[in-house]
């Protein structure tokens, strides 16, 4: 008889937790040394391991699955078959005949989302063409006339089909990074639900998700045109020069100040900031790549808190991110993600940040470590 | 997904001939147990998706050419875990993932530990699953609710935890206490 081994309550739910991927990477290093002190204890959880292995998950939803083939048939389609007929097996794409007006380019992600399709409106003369990428991805897109897009996670983009016969008309829901075909008649107009931005041929990102504080808009090269009205309805046209950002505030209510004109006030605003109206800064950015560096393999990130950076992160990853804690909304993050994972990114954070995570299906849940708190407090005292 | 089946031989010839009805069986069949198995080594959802994607691919691109010796089931089991392993192996080649120290590697270390392919087989056998699922039928009832909405459902602890309101480490020990019976019935197998 061989001799049977059970290891106590704690290593058995750290077991549980390491097949499950809810431990954190302190945790892993401890499980590791504790399967090296004794040959019992790696033979245990090998055993565990492979039972665990070998009760296979079955197909849990229908839809969800049924949507995961429908997008590797799509992407079959793409790449092996060029576009027959049998891309109208999504419902989605019933009416794909003006699809040769869009060419995608390519997924800069690498992941399968990649959705878009036509909606036809009321009138059939208005017919939009709408291009969406879904959470967790992004997309390159190149418009009928030459312009190139980036489309960032959860954002779309639609325009009209009449598109490029007399202007060039795009409207904005999300992030978008454009680098406009220069054609000095028809100008190239993105409209946000909170302001427009007017291009001849020029490169620029516009960030406008309705559901965050504020709307910004980018310029890299060239000469852009910004108007919108803020959330308290003053108008306000401001005309940006290259590395210049424009934000507007949606919850700035009260306002006296108006300008509307390409002239930028500079009162007491802290270097490098004006002032065009309540609610609206002009910044100078010596580094513009924290605005536009999401579309590259390298994202930078300068001073973002986390309570920021959790939304960031949800689109970028596709999950929600629940913060338990208030205090922890405020730390501030500084950093370069390449291909990290969400979970090596959360390890990241929590070198700089008293950050304790818990991840779910689809889940993170953030919470203030007491422990790294005072640590980290620690450290500051020493150094001032 | 529909409830048929295949034989062994249609399985063989359709992806021979790149059948799209066989590979949407194959697909919706272990798209998810693939991508578990994935997950469980490289411990990220959306990379373990990736990779399972590409492994339906790589079928797909190589299907002519294709030698299936065994079963469609333990092939795509080699595949899904020489596919993580290539990916472990080029994260740890291309030193531009890592801008800060963080040992990446611990994780798939610890989950590979003495997992060799000939053990996968054995695991990924139908035999074995049936067994282990008969195992699972006879687990105590609060036991097995749990485990299958864990294994299954590929439900969280805290998910299930708050789901049937009882405290995560209870949801632990439960699934522990499964496992434990399962590796019992895998001894005497």
């Amino acid at each position: 008889m061989e001799k049977e081994f059970t290891p106590n309550e704690h290593w058995q739910s750290q077991i549980a937790g390491f097949l499950k991927g809810e431990l954190s990477f302190e945790e892993e290093k401890q499980l590791q040394l504790w399967m090296n002190e004794d040959v019992l204890h790696l033979q245990y959880f090998e055993e565990i391991r492979n039972m665990w292995l070998g009760t296979v998950t079955s197909a849990s939803h229908n839809d969800q699955i049924n949507q995961k083939w429908e997008k590797f048939n799509f992407l079959l389609n793409q790449k092996y078959e060029g576009k027959k007929t049998d891309i109208f097996f999504l419902p989605t794409f019933k009416r794909i005949a003006s699809i040769a007006a869009v060419l995608v380019i390519g997924m800069v992600s690498g992941i399968f989302l990649y959705n878009s399709f036509f909606k036809y409106s009321d009138s059939i003369k208005d017919e939009v063409c709408e291009m969406i990428t879904p959470l967790g991805a992004k997309s390159q897109i190149l418009l009928p006339d030459g312009t190139q897009v980036w489309l960032n996670a959860g954002s779309k983009l639609s325009y009209k089909k009449s598109f490029n016969s007399k202007d060039r008309v795009v409207t904005l829901v999300g992030e978008a990074f454009f680098k406009v075909k220069t054609n000095k008649e028809k100008p190239f107009i993105v409209q946000t639900h909170r302001l427009n931005v007017k291009a001849l041929g020029t490169t620029f990102n516009v960030k406008a998700y309705p559901e965050d504080k504020s709307v910004t808009a980018t310029l890299v090269e060239g000469i852009i045109q910004v108007n919108g009205s803020t959330a308290s309805s003053k108008a306000f046209n401001v005309t940006l020069k290259p590395s210049q950002s424009i934000t507007v505030d949606e919850n700035s209510v009260h306002s006296n100040i108006k300008t509307e004109n390409t002239e930028i006030q500079r009162e007491s605003m802290p270097e490098g900031k004006a002032l065009a109206s309540e609610g609206v800064v002009i910044n100078s950015n010596p580094s513009i790549e924290k605005f536009t560096s999401w579309k590259d393999s390298q994202w930078f990130i300068e001073a973002e808190n986390l309570e920021n950076l959790a939304v960031l992160l949800s689109r970028k990853y596709n999950v929600d991110v629940h913060i338990e804690s208030d205090s922890l909304k405020q730390y501030r993050f500084t950093g370069t993600i390449r291909n990290e994972t969400l979970e090596q990114v959360l390890e990241i954070l929590k070198l700089t940040t008293p950050l304790k995570y818990q991840v779910g299906k689809g889940e993170v849940w953030w919470d203030l470590d007491p422990g790294l708190k005072e640590n980290f407090s620690r450290i500051l005292v020493k150094n001032k | 997904m529909p409830d048929l089946s295949y034989t062994n031989f249609e399985i063989a010839e359709g992806i021979r001939s790149r059948d799209r009805k066989i590979f949407e069986f194959l697909f919706k069949k272990y798209f998810n147990p693939l991508a578990s198995y994935a997950r469980f080594i490289l411990k990220s959802q959306v990379i373990s998706e990736e990779i399972t994607q590409e492994v339906f691919l790589k079928l797909w691109e190589n299907a002519a050419s294709i030698r299936i010796d065994s079963s469609v089931r333990a092939y795509l089991y080699r595949s899904i875990h020489n596919h993580c392993l290539n990916y472990i192996k080029s994260c740890k080649t291309d030193k531009s993932q890592a801008f800060v120290t963080v040992d990446v590697n611990l994780h798939p270390d610890i989950a590979l530990s003495h997992l060799s392919e000939d053990l996968l087989e054995k695991l990924t056998t139908t035999e074995l699953e049936s067994y282990l699922n008969h195992t699972i039928d006879r687990l105590p009832g609060q036991c097995r609710e749990i485990f299958l909405l864990n294994r299954n459902e590929d439900l969280s602890y805290p998910q299930i935890a708050s789901k049937l309101n009882i405290s995560v480490n209870t949801v632990k020990t439960q699934i522990m206490r499964a496992l434990e019976k399962l590796r019992e019935a895998y001894k005497k197998f």
